[in-house]
């Protein structure tokens, strides 16, 4: 266990990385053997603690409840799917739902995929432990300033939305109202939020002395907006061709179109907007090195996906049980998800010798 | 360089002028001090010189400015920041974001400052200010000074060439006030920045300033010039001045050393008129028991000994008023007579009955609280409507006639049907003790009752809290005022880390303590007078012994029809 | 470059697009039966649906951020909305922290008043930046965020369609105003309990192919998913409705009066006065 090394903190960029081809892997496979090989990855890189800049919601998040969701999975799937050839026992009769065959296939997939969202839990679970508030607001691109200001104007007033409510509670009390029941808590919302009216109207003027310009949309310019429309029509027309029953590599080359397209949308919207984003933490070798792993990862994924041919990862236990395949390289990019994990022990042993 | 040319503004159409006429010229580099009462103005005008006002605010503008070059009514506040940055009254209102870092990272992101730029600027300004120690702290963690401080940090981060502070002691206590006034010194000292400083304490500044800004009410025309020409128009001014403008000296006393002088050479400066000067009527303290008394009370926060066993009697028919530095138990001490905090131990007596397990709210029929900032008290749609809430709530019958009385008593016969919210800081805080003293309480405590307010509404306070006391109200004043304590208080008490350290006589206890002395006292160390008319009558006298110095120097203003001065003493007054 | 009016054509264009985009990927399970008849391996590919909906549903979400944007254009509305955002999230808190009957959440009436009186970007922003909000702070981000928030956002913005109808009704300020705000508070009580079911249904549940069997209707599907409703949510959902009502009816009067004093100061904008 990682107990003797110094505490080192990775880059918001690395949780994220990490994060995004975590669930990446969790949504590509319904193959119990790599499901199991991520949840490990992920268990330790929990278990190792805050490798983030702010340790944040500290109520401990023990490995054994992210687990609780696999039988609960098994049974639910058991008893509203039918389908599968091993039979455990019939439910008779004709109850909506319930009504049918109960079979081992449906447990097993019920299994995996409470699996699935077990390891969904875990992953953001670390991520909102390792990523601190304010972090997490400088994500936001800087297209949307206006957004990232608003949610850290909010933040900051919540603590004091606290203090106003106590305050006025005690002002209640000195005008002599006795608080009683539930209505005269919710009371003192009005109170409340007048206080908060005027602390924001404040709160504008000073922001605007001091140089503050909302961002309107990225988009203002009509040729954007219009190619943002194009971006929706590809998506759109990638799901009708697969509704109408066109060939599938028709829609996923629509869906990529448009997934550039958006993607260049953005970086022109973003070049629009004139507004720096502070960001003290820089990006270290340390964080390189963390964030390779998962980035290799989500770029194997990705182009797995793209020649589905292959279907590395593909498993269904239908019709009838099978035994799910397990290739050791995949397993071993897997432990992509490790990284931040191997980089934190091996940068403790450098600093210790 | 700061130029109004004729400059008019009103909030529409239809309302009366706010600002009329102003024609001035701040050069570059001066200490211009901007002075009127409340509601003359001054924030209005401040605000024409970065624009937020009219592009914040809205309303019509006539006239010219001209910041460095620059026209804020054109610009708008947005490109204004990087040449006059702005600090606003309340600490507590003008952060954005938690913590200091960000907070003046805000203004150099919004004016697309290299992001490389950004830690460095940071730095560097708190390290001008000597606050670099706070650059991670939390801005909820800071005290009032500290948090004015980060402000000026904030926009000095965009290196403006003026700084415009929109009264920026008058929500601090003493101390917090005193190191923002040193640091504004500073500033203007060492720095060849244009300062203007709206500010209701002119004694700290008036030394330093070279120029006055005077709007005399609400859409009169400005005066403005050197100190010595203009401060012969104003009436509240600080005791030194008053005494020289009473008696006639010219050039007027800035400052404490400046009225010595002038006492020097008036020739009352000798000690051994002692015998001819007003004693205070010293008032033994009464021999009726206490109304309320406070016994052995002791509260802890977490950690903290806030009060400890502390014992205090209030008395019907006296006003007492309670000190000490920030942090030393006074609100406790209040918040514990309420039953707001729990006791550690002690307990609270009305009369002779313990209502120390008694809620807050059975306390406040007979215990009135005026709290810190009496918008929190303010919950209804109308004056009228707060008052006969109040009497809802004890269950009192609705006598909307005793709730008229009350109100013309406090001065708010006018307002009876406006918003409270909507009111001046002085008006709302009558409305708040309008809502209190619906019920005749026999006690009254107030916690700061003079933040915020002018001079005007503090003597209108002062009053009404002497009419209470003939009334036979026991009154409690938690304030770091000491000027209004001598004008009013008739027994003084001293909190120091959460212990009685003095109780007695305001002079006596002011003198033992060592607490800043108003100015009058400083003037007058020997002596104990509580103003400036007990100083003056006590000099008259000693100048009427004195018929060859009684008009030495003395250069009365004098006065033409329209309000100009005399062509002697001109150009004092630019309009 | 177009004219003004165009922009505006353009930008609700973009509104309409991804509002409905969004939609179909929440309703995506009622069209699988017919995904399920296409030749191609699709029916490995459809344990990524989740995925792709969440996705799909986070770029609409993105799009309809950035145009509601113009809901918060000065200064002024971004401090209003901060301000309204940090009251809600506290409002949310207590929700989670103190589970009211059923799925009674007082999340919904500050939506739908900010909506209702400033409009529908504004709504779209204060639903959307609320639900974001508030799982940031309680640590709660996960894969389910884009479909909250954009369903909140949903609330919000479709209260602006009130407006215009109590004004042609001439129910402003009186009694009908407050019936119709809490008939509406009552409906997407139901409505967002319905929708957030069908994010979360075939990700809980496993591949959607196995829920329907090949061959069944789109009707039929409905069908099941209406039993599975009234089954599963429909309690709980009738709490939040009537939590609705139930706040609407006693503080919608007052609030609004609040709402109203301030909207004048928080959405004028300067223009000079011509000379």
């Amino acid at each position: 266990m990682p107990g003797g090394h110094a505490p080192i903190h990775f880059h918001p960029w690395v949780w994220l990385t990490w994060t995004g081809s975590t669930l990446l892997c969790v949504s590509l496979t319904r193959n119990p053997l790599y499901l199991v090989v991520v949840w490990l990855c992920v268990a330790i890189v929990h278990a190792a603690g805050g490798m983030g800049e702010l340790a944040r919601g500290s109520a401990p998040f023990p490995l054994w409840l992210s687990l609780t969701v696999v039988p609960l999975g098994a049974l639910f799937n058991a008893l509203t799917v039918h389908v599968g050839e091993n039979i455990l026992f019939v439910i008779p009769g004709a109850i909506p739902l319930l009504s049918g065959r109960v079979t081992w296939e449906a447990a097993l997939y019920g299994a995996t995929n409470g699996l699935a969202l077990g390891v969904i839990l875990l992953v953001f679970w670390v991520f909102n432990r390792n990523v601190s508030i304010p972090s997490f607001l400088r994500l936001l691109p800087r297209a949307f300033h206006s957004l990232a200001v608003v949610g850290s104007i909010a933040m900051t007033f919540v603590p004091c939305l606290q203090q106003q409510y106590q305050q006025i509670q005690e002002a209640q009390a000195i005008r002599g109202k006795q608080l009683r029941g539930i209505r005269d808590q919710l009371g003192l919302l009005l109170p409340l939020l007048v206080s908060s009216l005027e602390h924001a109207f404040q709160l504008a003027e000073v922001m605007t002395a001091r140089g503050f310009l909302a961002s309107l949309s990225p988009l203002t310019r009509s040729n954007l907006r219009a190619a943002f429309l194009g971006g929706f029509g590809l998506v759109l027309g990638g799901w009708l061709s697969r509704f109408w029953g066109l060939p599938g590599w028709i829609a996923s080359l629509l869906f990529w179109c448009a997934l550039a397209l958006f993607g260049a949308l953005f970086f022109l919207a973003m070049r629009q907007v004139r507004y720096t984003i502070y960001r003290p933490r820089r990006f270290g070798v340390r964080d390189g090195l963390a964030i390779g792993g998962p980035s290799l990862l989500s770029l194997l994924l990705v182009l797995n996906h793209l020649f589905p041919e292959r279907g590395l990862l593909a498993y269904t236990p239908y019709p009838a049980l099978t035994l799910p395949p397990f290739e050791p390289l995949v397993a071993f990019l897997l432990l992509g998800i490790l990284s931040p994990f191997l980089v934190a022990v091996f940068a403790g042993h450098d600093s210790l010798s | 360089m700061i130029r109004f040319r004729r400059v008019s503004f009103r909030y529409s159409r239809t309302e009366p002028w706010v600002v009329r006429a102003a024609n001035f010229e701040i050069p570059r580099g001066s200490f211009c001090l901007v002075c009127g009462a409340s509601g003359s103005g001054k924030s209005t005008l401040l605000r024409l010189i970065n624009g937020l006002v009219p592009h914040f605010s809205g309303g019509v503008v006539e006239g010219e400015i001209e910041v460095n070059g620059l026209n804020p009514i054109q610009l708008g506040p947005a490109p204004m920041s990087r040449v006059v940055g702005f600090v606003f009254q309340d600490p507590e209102t003008q952060f954005i974001l938690d913590n200091v870092e960000d907070e003046i990272a805000f203004n150099l992101e919004n004016a697309a400052v290299p992001a490389q730029q950004i830690t460095y600027r940071i730095e560097e300004t708190l390290r001008g200010l000597g606050i670099e120690h706070l650059q991670r702290r939390r801005l909820e963690s800071l005290s009032g000074g500290e948090k004015q401080k980060v402000a000026i940090a904030t926009v000095l981060s965009l290196a403006p060439s003026i700084l415009v502070f929109d009264e920026p002691t008058s929500q601090l206590d003493g101390q917090s006030a005193e190191e923002i006034l040193t640091l504004i010194q500073t500033l203007a000292r060492q720095r060849q920045m244009t300062i203007v400083v709206a500010e209701h304490r002119l004694d700290r500044l008036l030394h330093f300033a070279d120029r006055l800004v005077y709007l005399p009410a609400c859409g009169e025309p400005p005066l403005v010039g050197e100190p010595q020409h203009i401060l012969p128009h104003i009436e509240a001014v600080p005791p030194v001045v008053q005494l020289g403008k009473r008696l006639g000296y010219r050039p007027l006393p800035l400052s404490i050393s400046e009225g010595r002088q002038m006492l020097q050479d008036l020739g009352v400066d000798q000690a051994d008129h002692r015998d001819r000067l007003l004693a205070t009527d010293s008032a033994s303290l009464p021999s009726l028991p206490p109304l309320l008394s406070a016994e052995g009370v002791s509260v802890r926060y977490g950690k903290t000994q806030a009060l400890s066993e502390v014992s205090l009697d209030l008395f019907p028919a006296q006003i007492t008023c309670l000190m000490g530095a920030n942090g030393a138990g006074k609100t406790t001490l209040l918040r514990a007579i309420l039953g707001l905090v729990p006791l550690q131990q002690g307990q609270i007596r009305l009369q002779s009955e313990d209502i120390t397990s008694l809620p807050t709210w059975r306390r406040s029929r007979v215990i009135g609280y005026l709290p810190q900032d009496p918008n929190a008290l303010l919950f209804s749609e109308t004056v009228l409507e707060e008052c006969l809430l109040t009497l809802r709530n004890h269950a009192l019958p609705e006598e909307q006639g005793k709730v008229l009385d009350l109100l013309s008593q406090l001065g708010l016969a006018e307002l009876v049907q406006r918003y409270p919210r909507e009111l001046s800081v002085g008006e709302r805080q009558r409305v708040a003790l309008g809502s209190i003293l619906i019920t005749e309480p026999r006690v009254l405590l107030l916690d700061e009752p003079t933040r915020g307010l002018d001079e005007r509404a503090k003597a209108r306070l002062g009053e009404l809290l002497r009419a209470l006391k003939t009334k036979g109200m026991a009154v409690l004043v938690v304030t770091h005022d000491v000027e209004f304590v001598l004008n009013l208080a008739d027994r003084l008490c001293v909190l120091k880390q959460g212990k009685v350290i003095a109780d007695g006589m305001p002079i006596e206890v002011l003198r033992k303590t060592g607490l800043p002395p108003p100015q009058i006292m400083q003037l007058f160390p020997e002596h104990e007078f509580r103003n400036v008319e007990e100083a003056l009558a006590a000099i008259g006298e000693v100048l009427s012994h004195m018929p060859d110095k009684s008009d030495r120097r003395a250069a009365p203003a004098c006065h033409n029809g329209d309000n100009k001065l005399c062509p002697r003493e001109s150009p004092p007054v630019v309009r | 470059m177009i004219g003004s009016r165009g922009e505006r054509l353009l930008s609700n264009l973009v509104i309409l697009a991804s509002t409905l985009l969004g939609c179909f990927s929440f309703l995506y399970p009622f069209f699988l039966p017919n995904f399920q008849q296409t030749p191609s391996p699709a029916g490995i590919r459809l344990s990524e649906m989740p995925l792709t909906m969440t996705l799909v549903l986070g770029l609409c979400v993105i799009a309809l951020l950035f145009e509601s944007q113009q809901g918060a254009s000065n200064a002024r509305m971004v401090a209003l909305m901060g301000v309204l955002v940090a009251l809600n999230s506290v409002l949310r808190y207590i929700e989670v922290a103190i589970p009211g009957p059923g799925g009674f959440s007082p999340v919904f009436f500050l939506i739908i008043l900010s909506g209702y009186l400033f409009g529908a970007k504004f709504g779209f922003l204060m639903g959307a930046m609320t639900l974001f909000v508030s799982a940031i702070l309680t640590g709660g981000v996960g894969p389910w965020l884009p479909s909250q928030m954009f369903t909140a956002g949903w609330v919000g913005m479709s209260a602006a369609i009130l407006s215009p109808l109590v004004v042609r009704l001439g129910w402003q300020q009186r009694r009908g105003e407050i019936v119709l705000l809490a008939l509406f508070g009552f409906g997407w009580g139901l409505l967002y309990g319905a929708i957030m079911n069908l994010w979360s249904w075939p990700f809980i549940t496993g591949p959607a192919d196995q829920y329907w069997q090949p061959g069944i209707s789109f009707a039929e599907t409905i069908a099941r998913y209406g039993v599975f409703y009234l089954a599963t949510s429909l309690a709980w959902d009738l709490g939040r409705s009537l939590g609705n009502v139930l706040l609407i009816g006693l503080f919608g009067t007052a609030t609004l009066r609040v709402l109203r004093r301030f909207r004048e100061r928080f959405t004028f904008v300067y223009q000079p006065a011509e000379v």
